[in-house]
């Protein structure tokens, strides 16, 4: 036989074969037979011809033409029907379970930007030895009302304080800069010393970085990428005033709230009535109540009545991740509230029942992180005032919002497991009402559920009775199964 | 019916009752020959069964052969009178 000849021949044959593989299975095995008998007799008769010349290419434009067959076939069978069947079938499965919560995270990932609230509140704070930075605030923990500190009260601290490093102040409103509206930030001068934030170049900021320095201001670097494309102006106009850049921030730096774009520097003028926020660093091992201890007994060696001096110390790494406080109790009061009505059937012995507890935690697990990354991501829950205390607008709508998601979560994933197969964990399908309604005694009315793989039924009573099991759960035989595998 | 359902089926009605045999005569490649058969074979207006002998009494591959129906015939006369050129095309074929 001619070598030449074979080569195609054994290539077409594989083509063919591969072809097969777009056929629907049912059909395979006919349609293989069918092509390979035709590719047989195509060179037997056109070598009997004569027609030994592009024998090669003829048989392999003749197997290719397979794919066009394979894939009539397979598109043939794609009627609404079947694509309604195959993709219930698709969506009854565990693993499409797990996908399809993947596939939210995903979402909630991309549409956030890639979280960046999440990683701020779980990475480590843009600032040297962050968790020696606290704030301070006017007014008493049982109150949860706050007001801003005196400036002559930061004065005082800063001369007479053992215990804290240094004291900065801050506030910030909306301004308009360059016909831009964005929040801007006044800040004393030792404000970015303190936190021991960079610039842009990794250059840390010295304590005489704004030594006469009236007009000065220093922009974020999300502020500088959006609004002048990361080319730094040399100066902008703020409120009409014109002020000049002298440095871009670190592009992980941000304080309290990532809106602010432009921060402004104060030179120290002492205003009595004035009001601000107040940023401090802890000498090393210094607790939060001994600096509130000592700062409160500074004001009050000034003559400020006791009840006035009341002052508030958070430590910002603290205050910055109280959001999952928040999110922690709303879950706490979720599975309290969930799980006392819930008739747990544990049978750790049972087949494939460390399966379904690993679906069931997984499935839970990843709907639980998606209503917490999405509170965190789409709601105010992190948002912090900027006397960084609790904002009393948010935190409760995000606290309830959390446990509405936590309560949700978990009544659906019960509900889910309950009415998955025992065995192979897809969903059950051909649910039929069963019994009478007015037969109390003899026909206990109910929903029965069906495995569409034949590994049993669900039977999930009407209305749950003491002496009666809510669900009962009935394994098929194997002589059954096969009334399913036709319906495949 | 389209103009190339309708040469099939002509050229099956002339006897020639295989894929390859099909494709030969109409010139068709084989990706357009076999997907109508199965379409023609889906309407009810051929049918098709494989060689009664076992492949190996045959000693060659077992052939799966085509022939028209009674509605494929009537169908064919509907598809003569609205092709007319179909007759001519494969008259030749059909004296063979």
């Amino acid at each position: 036989m001619n070598r030449r000849a074979i080569e195609p021949y054994l290539l077409a044959r594989c083509l063919i074969r591969a072809a097969a593989w777009i056929v629907p299975s049912r059909s395979r095995a006919d349609w293989q037979r069918e092509w390979m008998a035709e590719l047989h007799y195509a060179r037997r008769t056109l070598r009997e011809e004569g027609r030994e010349l592009g024998l090669g290419s003829r048989l392999i434009g003749f197997a290719l033409g397979a794919f066009q067959d394979a894939a009539w076939h397979r598109t043939h069978t794609w009627s609404g029907e079947h694509i309604e069947r195959t993709v219930a079938r698709g969506t009854e499965s565990a693993s499409f379970c797990l996908f399809a919560i993947g596939m939210i995270l995903a979402v909630i990932t991309v549409t956030s930007g890639f979280l960046p609230r999440t990683r701020a509140a779980l990475l480590r704070l843009p600032y040297t030895d962050p968790d020696r930075i606290a704030t301070v605030a006017q007014g008493d923990t049982t109150l949860a009302v706050r007001s801003g500190i005196r400036d002559e009260w930061v004065r005082w601290w800063r001369t007479d304080s053992h215990l804290i490093e240094g004291a900065a102040t801050y506030f910030w409103s909306d301004k308009t800069v360059d016909r831009r509206s964005t929040r801007v930030a006044t800040v004393s001068p030792d404000f970015f010393s303190l936190l021991g934030a960079r610039t842009a170049e990794k250059r840390r900021f010295a304590s005489n970085s704004f030594e006469n320095c009236s007009d000065c201001v220093v922009l974020s670097y999300d502020f500088w990428r959006k609004a002048y494309d990361g080319k730094a102006p040399a100066s902008i106009l703020v409120d009409g005033t014109r002020f000049r850049v002298i440095a871009v921030l670190n592009k992980e730096f941000w304080f309290l709230t990532r809106r602010i774009g432009v921060w402004e520097i104060r030179l120290d003028t002492v205003n009595h009535n004035a009001k601000t926020g107040v940023v401090i660093r802890l000498r090393p091992d210094v607790t939060d109540a001994q600096a509130r201890a000592e700062l409160v007994s500074i004001v009050q060696a000034q003559g400020v009545n006791p009840w006035s001096s009341l002052i508030v110390i958070s430590s910002l790494s603290t205050r910055v991740r109280a959001v999952f406080w928040s999110f922690a109790l709303a879950l706490v009061l979720a599975i309290g509230t969930i799980l006392p009505a819930v008739r747990v059937n544990f049978a750790p012995r049972s087949t494939g029942g460390a399966v379904r507890a690993l679906f069931f935690c997984s499935k839970t697990g990843l709907l639980l992180v998606a209503v917490l990354l999405a509170g965190l991501e789409f709601t105010r829950a992190p948002s912090i005032t900027m006397l960084g205390g609790t904002d009393l607008a948010t935190e409760p709508f995000s606290t309830w919002l959390f446990l509405l998601g936590c309560m949700g979560t978990l009544t659906w994933s019960i509900y889910d497991q309950r009415h998955r197969c025992r065995v192979c964990l897809r969903r059950f399908g051909l649910a039929a009402q069963v019994g009478c309604r007015g037969c109390v005694f003899l026909s206990w009315a109910g929903t029965e559920m069906v495995c569409l793989e034949g590994h049993g039924m669900l039977r999930v009573p009407e209305r749950v009775s003491s002496w009666q099991r809510p669900d009962q759960w009935m394994s098929l035989d194997d002589s059954l199964v096969e009334l399913f595998t036709q319906d495949r | 019916m389209t103009h190339t359902s309708a040469l099939v089926l002509k050229v099956i009605s002339g006897g020639c009752n295989y894929g390859f045999d099909i494709m030969e005569r109409t010139g068709l490649q084989s990706g357009t020959v076999y997907p109508i058969l199965r379409r023609l074979e889906d309407s009810g207006l051929i049918l098709a069964r494989w060689e009664p002998q076992a492949a190996q009494q045959l000693q060659r591959p077992q052939r799966r052969y085509y022939k028209l129906t009674r509605a494929g015939e009537r169908t064919l006369v509907k598809a003569a009178l609205r092709y007319p050129l179909l007759q001519n095309l494969t008259a030749g074929e059909d004296k063979r």
